[in-house]
């Protein structure tokens, strides 16, 4: 028969469901069912880079960042190559310059580089017309699927269950969780559902400015190590990095319109191909073996979106840094949730900052 | 037989013993196993493998939904310079 009561519903099989399951069973908070309505990690979650930065230039996601970066420095596979972000204008160049000054003022140790440097941390690189760069070394990556199966794994033995291929459907105010298959009742719900969380919280009143916006992203055959850092191109959003692997995993931004199409696109492998062998002369015979998109769950001011009401908690509006923040961000949910301590962070973040005027500002976004 | 000496990937030197340990510890489709193994994600795209995980799955899961893997362009692998005007 199946159990249809359970102390805590997470809906939402990715990064965020399963690293809040385990930071919640960390509190034995462990009556927990994680429903997921396709295969997990088959949002955002599957679809992502896996880079992890604490180049920001909002306070808060550094913040969030520095709670995080212990997560992933435990990880054995969390390799940390270094991010190196280029600009090719003055005007790009001080946007860096300004948004390093905050980070070294929290801590952050990234410096600025001349085109020389940056020579010599990707000599691969092509820097013509590169003006000069932000460099921070214990920037990185990590597989985001590795990293989400392997939380899979642990909290099941924690005693969390976890169902796929079970849609819900809606959430009432009553705490019942209503999925394709039965209703559930529960004294928490936790919604994780990255793009698919604003539309969910819509029948218990709350209203967000989340905009669904797909990303694309491909990835080439493998080759010898060659690239240690994630580059990044401030113009155009392009990135492009090497997995331990040794495939290339690269984006550029599309500006595609709200929906929740994840369809590839012709101009998509086109314009990021281009800009790839610009970047990097050395991949014109390499081989694009597979492309692929994803939604980032984009918000105005680009950063994380929380809130709680009446015992229905979310975690959203990551404007593509999903991936990175949630484990720090799980952290603070559950010591709200379970123990009733509200980190201050958590109340800059809460959703009602939209209509009370205390927007934040995210600058870099990329991809 | 040793499960650990039968490749079913072979891109990516995934064997018979890495794909039951897999659906044993709870990843029960195609996609999962995947995913998680990296079998279908070499150069071949799971052209030479994919079948054969998918009926490892179904010889040990019960009631698996069974449904075609999403087809990701390109078709073929194609060169990194392939839209180049200069090419």
């Amino acid at each position: 028969m199946v159990e249809n009561k359970k102390e805590g519903v997470i809906i939402g099989g990715g990064i965020t469901g399963f690293s809040l399951a385990l930071s919640l069973a960390k509190r034995n908070f462990r009556d927990v069912l994680i429903l997921e309505k396709s295969y997990l990690a088959s949002g955002a979650t599957g679809r992502c880079a896996g880079g992890i930065r604490q180049q920001f230039s909002c306070s808060e996601n550094i913040e969030l960042m520095k709670i995080s970066y212990p997560i992933f420095e435990n990880m054995d596979d969390f390799v940390q190559g270094g991010y190196l972000m280029l600009a090719t204008s003055d005007e790009e160049f001080n946007a860096l310059e300004e948004n390093v000054s905050i980070q070294n003022e929290m801590g952050v140790k990234t410096e600025m580089v001349t085109p020389e440097q940056c020579e010599e941390i990707s000599p691969y690189l092509n820097t013509e017309g590169i003006v000069g760069g932000s460099y921070n070394r214990k920037d990185g990556y990590v597989d985001p699927l590795n990293v989400t199966y392997d939380m899979f794994f642990r909290v099941k033995k924690m005693g969390v269950e976890v169902s796929t291929h079970e849609e819900v459907l809606k959430v009432d105010d009553g705490l019942k969780v209503v999925t394709s298959n039965r209703e559930i009742e529960t004294e928490k719900i936790f919604i994780c559902a990255g793009a698919h969380t604003a539309p969910l919280l819509r029948s218990i009143g709350i209203n967000l400015p989340n905009q669904p916006i797909k990303h694309e992203i491909l990835v080439t055959e493998t080759l010898s190590h060659f690239l240690d850092p994630m580059i990044v191109m401030m113009n155009e959003g392009f990135y492009a990095h090497q997995t331990v692997r040794g495939e290339i995993i690269t984006g550029i931004d599309m500006r595609h319109s709200p929906s929740f199409d994840v369809s590839s696109t012709l101009e998509f492998l086109s314009k990021c191909t281009k800009r790839l062998s610009s970047v990097f002369p050395a991949t014109r015979k390499l081989k694009v073996l597979r492309q692929w998109a994803g939604l980032y769950d984009v918000v105005p001011d680009a950063v994380p979106v929380v809130g709680e009401k009446d015992g229905i908690y979310f975690m959203c509006g990551y404007s593509g840094h999903g991936f990175m923040v949630a484990p720090g961000l799980s952290e603070l949910m559950a010591d709200h949730a379970v123990y009733g301590r509200r980190h201050d962070l958590l109340q800059r973040l809460d959703y009602k900052r939209f209509k009370e005027g205390r927007e934040l500002g995210e600058r870099v976004v990329i991809g | 037989m040793d499960k650990s000496k039968v490749i079913v990937c072979r891109c990516e030197d995934v064997t018979l013993k890495d794909i039951e340990e897999c659906i044993d510890a709870g990843l029960t489709s195609l996609e999962e196993v995947n995913r998680y193994l990296k079998c279908s994600m070499g150069t071949c795209q799971g052209r030479g493998c994919s079948a054969l995980v998918e009926a490892l799955i179904s010889g040990k899961v019960n009631g698996t939904k069974k449904r075609p893997p999403s087809i990701r362009p390109p078709l073929l692998p194609l060169d990194v310079s392939s839209f180049r005007d200069d090419e």
